[in-house]
């Protein structure tokens, strides 16, 4: 195994080819680069945080095993990780889902808004009041606002990610967003 | 562009029309410098997208999360099982030895190896005048 630098300046595709040749400093530069937003994405969708934790995991496990899963000419590296993450985030709700109807359901873990998932905005009632409304959104809207907020990729790359047209994503936005600001405004006028 | 043109293309764009269409956001650029409520709905609509930003607000990812991700690495790698992949390439590479031993062995004791061995080696037997 190879033991080798975490030079910040390799572009992503440099630091796939050192990870495909075990080095563990390129994967944690990887780790270092893209898992904020991984696990930005994977615990907003969720709103657990060991959900979060798994998904976060699993992503980047895989990228060790299979670092020429990405292939450049396609797809920008951190559109693909997107699209990666929101697919595990979907099959993780598909499970939950079904789990859900099974006699022996798990007991559902905490939410994210428990104070150590976001000590940033710990005690920050309005934050958490937006992000429930944030999870309260169909799985689509929910994803697209994510990566537009969150990831900050636009309409194209979001449709990119999400298997969809440029004009599906901007509608899966503009209800999202209609919907928020709609909920948001009320909260406000009944205060 | 007027209000309600502008309202749509926040809600489709966003509130930086720096990533908007270059005719859009021209044209917003026009109604907001020339109407104070558009401009209002603007700054509006950004304050509403920092709110969400802050709610969705990344949470550190920093030495303990990357360990994580290393500890379960190492946990799943200690505890390695073979995958279908893993058994198909040892059928083969088990196939190929016995095959390469199998043709040594023809190659050595060709002397003392029966014809219908060989013709039953090459493909060539007769199997009683069946084929």
């Amino acid at each position: 195994m190879v033991e080798a630098t975490g030079d910040a300046s390799l572009s992503d595709e440099e630091l796939l080819a050192r990870i495909a040749r075990e080095d563990r400093g390129a994967f944690t530069m990887l780790m270092r680069r893209h898992g904020p937003k991984v696990r930005g994405l994977a615990l907003s969708f969720s709103g657990q945080a060991a959900d979060a934790e798994d998904i976060t995991q699993e992503v980047f496990i895989m990228l060790w095993r299979r670092p020429d899963a990405w292939r450049p000419g396609g797809a920008a590296f951190s559109t693909w990780l997107y699209r990666v993450v929101v697919n595990r985030c979907i099959d993780q709700a598909r499970r939950k889902r079904l789990r859900s109807w099974l006699p022996f359901a798990e007991v559902p873990d905490p939410a994210a808004d428990a104070p150590d998932a976001f000590a940033d905005v710990a005690g920050r009632e309005h934050l958490a009041e937006v992000r429930h409304m944030i999870r309260d959104l169909p799985e689509k809207q929910r994803l697209a606002l994510l990566l537009s907020v969150q990831g900050e990729r636009s309409n194209a790359e979001i449709g990119a990610v999400l298997g969809v047209s440029e004009g599906a994503a901007e509608q899966l936005l503009v209800r999202a967003r209609r919907t928020l600001r709609a909920k948001m405004k009320a909260k406000e006028d009944a205060q | 562009m007027n209000r309600e043109e502008l309202n749509e293309a926040l809600l489709r764009f966003g509130g930086d029309l720096e990533r908007w269409p270059e005719g859009k956001k021209e044209a917003a650029s026009l109604l907001v410098a020339s109407d104070p409520t558009a401009a209002r709905m603007l700054a509006d609509f950004a304050a509403f997208e920092r709110t969400l930003a802050d709610a969705v607000r990344p949470a550190p990812f920093g030495a303990g999360e990357i360990g994580g991700v290393l500890q379960a690495l190492d946990a799943t790698e200690a505890s390695w099982s073979p995958t279908p992949r893993f058994w198909i390439a040892s059928a083969g590479l088990s196939a190929l030895s016995f095959a390469a031993g199998f043709a040594a062995m023809m190659m050595a004791s060709a002397q003392d190896v029966s014809p219908s061995l060989i013709d039953f080696a090459s493909g060539q037997a007769n199997f009683g005048g069946l084929l």
